[in-house]
């Protein structure tokens, strides 16, 4: 399963959608259900599935897919840490 | 505790939601969100009953976060949830008929306040409150929130839960706190404590949660997640919201599932570590080594139990004189002879024992849990007594004391004095059967045995200030129950005000002791001259002594002195309650054409005579 996969099964749990709504190029604007309290869901359960402790400040600049793959392209993260 | 694939897939294998709670609770295991919705999926598969509840949760700060965990926990306790959050922070206006609470008619509502909610003067640090102010603040404390408590129970139906969130951040005093005579924890202790106490006295079917005992399961840093609660006013971690859940929705379970009432407890490997009969006396694990410590823990949680209003049996295949041995000599053992209100030693089938406990004790065994550390006897029984709850005790000692700690149908949400004395009163019960023996084999027969036991009925109206017990005995008793119509303390105090309807109780003391209130029955006026039995049960501890003659005889000659000819009455058949299937008819009711049941209260029928084994003392009557 790569990095991508897993995310979208992350988010589809944490926003309670198919994981096919969750693309590549997802952003917040695109999903009606990815809005603050769904942001917080994501990001929990980003640390928790993939053992990270995230800056908060981090929380707000990881608002698209692309960004968030970044992000734990920058963690070293790959889906074995799944 | 994160949860690995490999445990997960054991977890996956779970057979019961409850044996899933128990396999996460025992090893503090947190799923993550994507774990949590493979553990719901496999527990929606196992296609266990379950019950729907609606929960209204008022809040003043972020709730909405926690609803995945409310909506898992709630499958760990075999419930579904249907959740409506108020708006934010909006917490007074909610209370009134027209709100979104209101309209969301919740069996539960959910108040979560903050420890500033309290009193704006908390909203500074509790070490610079002088003193000398601290009085007074505490007082006003407890009026706005029995005021706020109040106005909920006022508007808002079914069961209220309060927490208190506690601060995120240690004592201000840091670790001189405990000592100091300005202490922080000292104070917030105080105030809870005066708190819960304003609860329990003024309100019912309200229930106080108090959330620092969850965050010490756990710990404050696990609990809370301080960049959450400062970026988004939500104060926890995945840890904390599954402790918070787990606690709200144990609550909920243990209001709506069937009470328990009986702990079965087995003895070899149980009670103690290691078998009797083959170690000995001096050879079983128990005192203040290990494992022994352990096993004394664990005796210790089940007296805890029996304070809970539990009735403790037991039930072990042993020589009986070995075991009782040990109940009534071994140094270290703490439940002893007297505490167990009936025993079962011997080396029968335990499903056969577990019968015949059922019998003796006069209760179903659906408000039996049975613990036993064997597999073989734990399998026994699930397979021939499905409606026993089983719990298989661990093999290893240090997790035994701990191993009842999360069964919602253990947790209680109100302690009444006929809880306290429960096995006290099965006590007696054995006194006066072993009476009733040796009048018996004197050829005496039941009247004699009545009349010698010197009995005293006191029947009450209408009485406030017993409404745990009231309420208790429609929701517990299922055998001598004309309609098995269960009402919470907030319908029974609403039918206690109420002009119009009439709640009887009785308890019944004689000369081995006093019963406490073991009967209620509830009349609703219909008109000047007519009215109807809405309910009339009794507790099975006090069956085959005439009481239910005694106290309806009673009722009837009240009603009569209020200008009541007529009283019209049902009897609602269950599985249970056949006991009671011919009692309107054996108590000149006259069955009418619809199935329902008539008593003209004019005609002189013999049982409004006194002519009872019983002194009653009771509301005016003529």
């Amino acid at each position: 399963m790569s990095v991508f996969e897993k995310l979208q099964e992350i988010m589809a749990t944490a926003l309670e959608l198919p994981t096919s709504d969750i693309k590549e190029k997802s952003t917040m604007e695109d999903i009606a259900e990815w809005d603050s309290l769904g942001h917080v869901h994501i990001m929990v359960a980003l640390e928790q599935a993939f053992d990270l402790y995230m800056d908060v400040e981090d929380f707000a600049k990881l608002s698209s897919v692309p960004e968030i793959l970044r992000y734990l392209e920058s963690e070293n993260v790959d889906s074995d840490n799944a | 505790m994160r949860i690995s694939d490999d445990q997960l897939e054991k977890l996956l294998a779970a057979q019961s939601p409850r044996e899933l709670k128990i396999m996460l609770a025992r090893r503090n295991m947190v799923p993550t969100l994507a774990q949590a919705s493979k553990l719901h999926k496999h527990i929606d598969a196992l296609q266990y009953p379950h019950k729907s509840v609606r929960l209204g949760i008022v809040h003043t700060y972020t709730s909405e976060l926690l609803d995945p965990w409310l909506h898992f926990s709630a499958a760990l306790n075999q419930l579904e949830l249907d959740i409506y959050h108020a708006p934010y922070g909006v917490t007074i206006q909610e209370a009134t008929p027209s709100s979104g609470l209101a309209a969301h008619a919740p069996d539960i509502t959910l108040i979560l306040l903050t420890w500033e909610d309290l009193h704006p003067a908390l909203r500074t640090t509790a070490a610079c409150i002088q003193p000398a102010d601290r009085q007074e603040i505490h007082v006003q404390i407890q009026q706005a929130m029995t005021g706020l408590i109040g106005r909920f129970r006022d508007n808002v139906p079914g069961n209220i839960l309060v927490t208190i969130l506690p601060s995120p951040l240690s004592p201000g005093l840091g670790l001189y706190d405990g000592m100091a005579a300005i202490s922080e924890t000292h104070w917030w202790n105080l105030i809870k404590a005066s708190l819960a106490n304003e609860i329990r006295e003024k309100f019912s079917a309200v229930t106080f949660i108090d959330m620092d005992q969850l965050v010490m399961q756990v710990g404050r840093n696990n609990f809370f997640d301080l960049r959450l609660w400062y970026s988004s006013t939500f104060p926890f971690t995945p840890t904390g919201s599954l402790a918070v859940s787990n606690a709200a929705t144990t609550i909920i379970a243990s209001l709506h599932l069937t009470k328990a009432k009986v702990i079965v407890l087995d003895a070899d490997n149980t009670m103690w570590g290691g078998v009797i009969g083959e170690d000995g006396f001096n050879g079983i694990a128990l005192g203040q080594d290990y494992p022994g410590r352990a096993y004394v823990d664990f005796q210790k949680r089940i007296l805890s139990l029996q304070q809970r209003g539990f009735i403790l049996a037991l039930c072990s295949k042993n020589n009986p004189e070995d075991v009782l041995e040990v109940l009534q000599n071994h140094p270290h053992q703490l439940l002893r002879d007297e505490h167990f209100a009936a025993q079962r030693v011997n080396w029968l089938p335990k499903p056969d024992n577990l019968r015949s406990l059922a019998e003796e004790l006069n209760l179903g065994l659906d408000s039996f849990i049975f613990v036993d550390d064997s597999d073989y006897e734990c399998a026994a029984v699930r397979h021939s007594l499905q409606e026993v709850e089983v719990i298989n005790v661990p093999s290893s000692a240090p997790e035994i004391p701990t191993c009842l700690d999360n069964l919602a149908r253990l947790e209680i949400t109100s302690l009444t004095r006929e809880d306290l004395e429960k096995t006290a009163m099965y006590t007696q019960e054995r006194l006066r059967k072993s009476q009733f023996e040796v009048l018996s084999a004197a050829g005496g027969g039941v009247k004699d045995y009545l009349q010698s036991l010197n009995m005293k009925m006191s029947v009450g109206l209408d009485d406030l200030s017993n409404l745990q017990r009231l309420a208790q005995l429609t929701q517990k008793t299922n055998q001598f129950n004309l309609t098995t119509r269960r009402y919470n303390e907030q319908d029974m105090a609403e039918k206690i005000n109420n002009a119009n309807s009439s709640v009887f109780h009785f308890s019944l003391a004689d000369s081995f002791g006093d019963s406490g209130i073991v009967g209620l029955a509830i009349i609703e006026m219909e008109s000047k001259n007519s009215a109807r039995l809405d309910n009339f049960l009794m507790s099975c501890r006090v069956i085959g002594r005439m009481a239910e003659q005694a106290f309806l005889s009673t009722i009837l000659r009240n009603l009569r002195s209020r200008g009541i000819e007529e009283l019209s009455a049902d009897y609602i058949p269950t599985r249970k309650n056949a006991l009671v299937e011919t009692f309107l008819p054996d108590n000149g009711f006259r069955e009418t054409a619809d199935g329902r049941y008539v008593r003209n209260l004019l005609e002189s029928v013999q049982i409004l005579e006194n002519d009872f084994p019983i002194k009653i003392e009771g509301p005016d009557c003529e």
